[in-house]
């Protein structure tokens, strides 16, 4: 029966972690019977990641842990010729837990049940010795085999400091090898020590004198971290030249680091639109031109040419997928600016100068960044939320995200803004941008207050990493492997919500030949017209009107190719479109036509994401919390636009 | 003195903590224990500063240095 030094009474059990579960149940992943476990443990950003990459390569796979919402990493690891199962496990400094993440590597490591590691690898940070060795000589305090992967030697150096792992390895009591994993060197040292280790039995743990109390236990515990370090570690006392310090004199400024932040900002948001954007349009170009006009032929030559075939076919399949391949440059593009942010060491940076501003609202400083990426598209928005540790903080944020008013939402303000507003068009869409922030701060508060009450109550204590220059090797795994798995989540989702409505516009709800009838006699406008008079508090019950919206839910852009077909008007003839929606509103609104339009605006603003926000979310959060999701932002656009077309129409 | 009172760029002494032991532990792990020498290297937003302890940089809040007690290194 093992024994335990680490203190348990402050441990909360994570409801639903059910350790006497199949182990480590990762999705796709399947790990043959037998083979070793090996868990990566270590502080975040010392690097752990990038090792782990750098052991197994293109061939890992993520997913939650069985009963949790923490992620981990699974992959295959070739160690000196044996065939081993590597976990990356969170970021954790102690294995006295904070967080669910941490709480779950402690589980792991401190209780004896099936889901333990038959080795654990903690990586420590030369250049930080005796805090890494902190986490290293509490692993040494359980009964497991232990292998310290000792990194960052290059930082330790230029600061003059160089460590003699060999010295550390004995005051230890297990081997210590160096390594860089950026320039992948010594992982086949590393890959000789585990196998080594792992041929033997596990090592009898670090033995603790008697105690009085836990602090003085806690006084001997870091007398033994000094003692290991020390005798390690040779200061050269040259001076050193501190890069990390002079930046952060102007990054973490009062005045100089907001204004990086915002430069920054502006950086990304301008990548992801305008760098974005001309490869997404020629993606967009491919599929609608040249792939969809090669399928018709071939459907054609087929003798299926203007059948509904070819309408399931090309406005179905080809443009679901085009859908979903369009947003890969534009995730791609995200993916990377997050890697070079995070590997650089500025995200931290940029936490610490937004967290009073945040805080302020109840989010926490780093939601700033999927925050304004949101305004350029909501879908890589809500995959930046991974940059939040805490899965709460990163559900709040993912929710909080579709209430930003990304740029397919423009082309529809912009529209009705002009046709409705003229000269004031401009000051519409400004105003609707501000309701846009004050949605997101006011749901935001409105969430936090009832549903994580305890959020946000946590003090800023933040780790700032030495700035480093990026690895683009590393980069671009990182992004890889991100963007295969919001390819596997959506493409699903997306390709069937495209072929859903074209289902729907093609059955009839009367007379009428399947795949030809005109959309006003379809099942889709049976539906809106349905659905119409739940808004008719707001203005705008008409089926025309909200027939559009359902559209919109596939993309907000199609709202206005939506109008056009409904209207049975030829595209790029905007007069008579706006003559048309002139009528609808007036008609539908008694009269009380810019009242009905603004309250119309507000719904576009609040109302649910796009399904590709959607399945973007689903891979962030969950199903359960996406669903959720979709209910507030119907129920807030909803009861906004009663409220400004009530309101609007007294004026 | 409390590390909100303590003036930057000194080599100060941490003499001990008045904040709860969950975050007295976690301010451990990361070198801010009892008898760690530190000092305050940056002013931040909102009365938060950077805190060079163990060969590290760590942002604390506000909340967290005025529960610290600090004295200057001899």
């Amino acid at each position: 029966m093992m024994t335990s030094n680490i203190d348990t009474s402050e441990h909360r059990h994570l409801p639903g972690l059910d350790l006497e579960r199949e182990c480590c149940v990762v999705p796709d992943v399947a790990s043959p019977a037998g083979t070793p476990v090996v868990a990566l443990v270590g502080a975040p950003n010392s690097g752990k990641s990038t090792l782990f990459n750098g052991l197994t390569g293109l061939r890992s796979h993520t997913g939650n842990w069985p009963g949790t919402s923490v992620e981990i990493a699974r992959g295959p690891w070739k160690a000196n010729g044996v065939a081993l199962d590597l976990i990356d496990l969170p970021g954790a400094y102690s294995l006295d837990p904070i967080s669910p993440d941490e709480a779950l590597t402690r589980d792991l490591l401190v209780t004896d049940g099936p889901g333990r590691p038959d080795l654990v690898v903690v990586l420590a940070d030369a250049a930080h010795l005796a805090r890494s060795l902190y986490l290293v000589t509490q692993v040494r305090e359980l009964n497991l085999r232990c292998v310290v992967a000792l990194s960052m030697n290059d930082v330790a150096a230029a600061r003059g400091v160089t460590v003699d792992a060999d010295a550390l390895a004995a005051s230890l009591g297990c081997p210590v090898v160096p390594l860089d994993p950026r320039r992948r060197r010594g992982l086949d040292r590393l890959g000789d020590a585990v196998a080594t280790s792992l041929a033997d039995g596990v090592p009898a743990p670090r033995t603790r004198p008697e105690a009085s109390d836990e602090l003085a236990r806690e006084d001997e515990r870091f007398a033994f971290i000094d003692a290991a370090a020390s005798s390690a570690t040779h200061d050269s006392g040259r001076a050193r030249v501190d890069w990390s310090d002079r930046i952060d004199r102007v990054a973490t400024h009062s005045i100089g680091g907001p204004i990086v932040f915002l430069g920054v900002m502006w950086l990304v948001f301008q990548a992801t639109t305008t760098v974005a954007a001309p490869l997404q349009d020629a993606l967009d170009g491919f599929f609608s031109g040249p792939v969809s006009d090669a399928a018709r032929a071939g459907l054609a030559a087929l003798g299926l040419g203007g059948t509904w075939v070819e309408g399931l076919l090309v406005n179905g399949l080809i443009a679901g997928v085009g859908m979903l391949l369009t947003f890969v440059p534009l995730m791609a593009i995200m993916f990377v600016l997050l890697a070079l942010l995070e590997d650089s060491g500025y995200m931290a940076r940029a936490a610490v100068v937004t967290d009073r501003l945040m805080r302020a609202i109840g989010l926490p400083g780093k939601a700033f960044l999927p925050l304004v990426v949101g305004f350029g598209c909501n879908v890589p928005a809500v995959s930046a939320t991974r940059i939040l540790s805490n899965p709460r903080q990163r559900t709040l944020t993912a929710l909080l995200v579709p209430f930003t008013s990304c740029s397919a939402r423009l082309t529809v303000y912009m529209l009705l803004a002009t046709t409705f507003f003229g000269r004031n068009a401009g000051t519409v869409v400004f105003a609707l941008y501000v309701t846009s922030i004050v949605f997101v701060i006011l749901v935001g508060l409105a969430l936090r207050h009832t549903l994580w009450r305890t959020m946000g109550d946590e003090p800023l204590i933040l780790d700032l990493p030495p700035y480093q220059r990026p690895t683009l090797a590393i980069t671009a795994t990182v992004t890889w492997t991100r963007l295969k798995g919001f390819l596997k989540t959506a493409s699903g989702i997306i390709v069937a919500t495209v072929c859903a409505v074209w289902l729907l516009q093609s059955i009839p709800a009367g007379p009428g030949a399947f795949g030809e009838v005109p959309i006003e006699g379809s099942l889709y406008a049976a539906m809106a017209r349905f659905v119409a008079p739940i808004f008719a508090p707001a203005g705008f019950g008409s089926w025309e009107l909200v027939s559009a919206l359902v559209v919109g839910f596939v993309a907000k852009e199609a709202v206005l190719t939506s109008w056009a077909q409904t209207y049975a008007i030829a595209e790029g003839d905007p007069g008579d479109l706006g003559v048309h929606l002139t009528n609808s509103f007036a008609a539908a609104s008694g009269g009380h036509t810019l009242a009905a339009v603004a309250a119309f605006l507000v719904f576009v603003l609040a109302y649910t994401p796009c399904v590709a926000t959607l399945a973007a979310q689903k891979r962030e959060i969950g199903l359960r919390w996406t669903l959720f999701g979709v209910l507030i932002n119907l129920t807030v656009a909803w009861l906004a636009a009663v409220a400004v077309f009530n309101v609007a129409s007294l004026l | 003195m409390t590390l909100t009172q303590a003036p930057l760029h000194q080599t100060l002494v941490l003499t001990g903590s008045s904040l709860e032991p969950a975050q007295t532990r976690r301010l451990s792990s990361l070198g801010l224990r009892q008898g760690a020498q530190l000092r305050l290297v940056q002013r931040l937003a909102g009365g938060a500063r950077v805190v060079a302890v163990a060969g590290a940089r760590v942002a604390l809040g506000s909340a967290l240095l005025g529960g610290l007690t600090v004295e200057a290194a001899a």
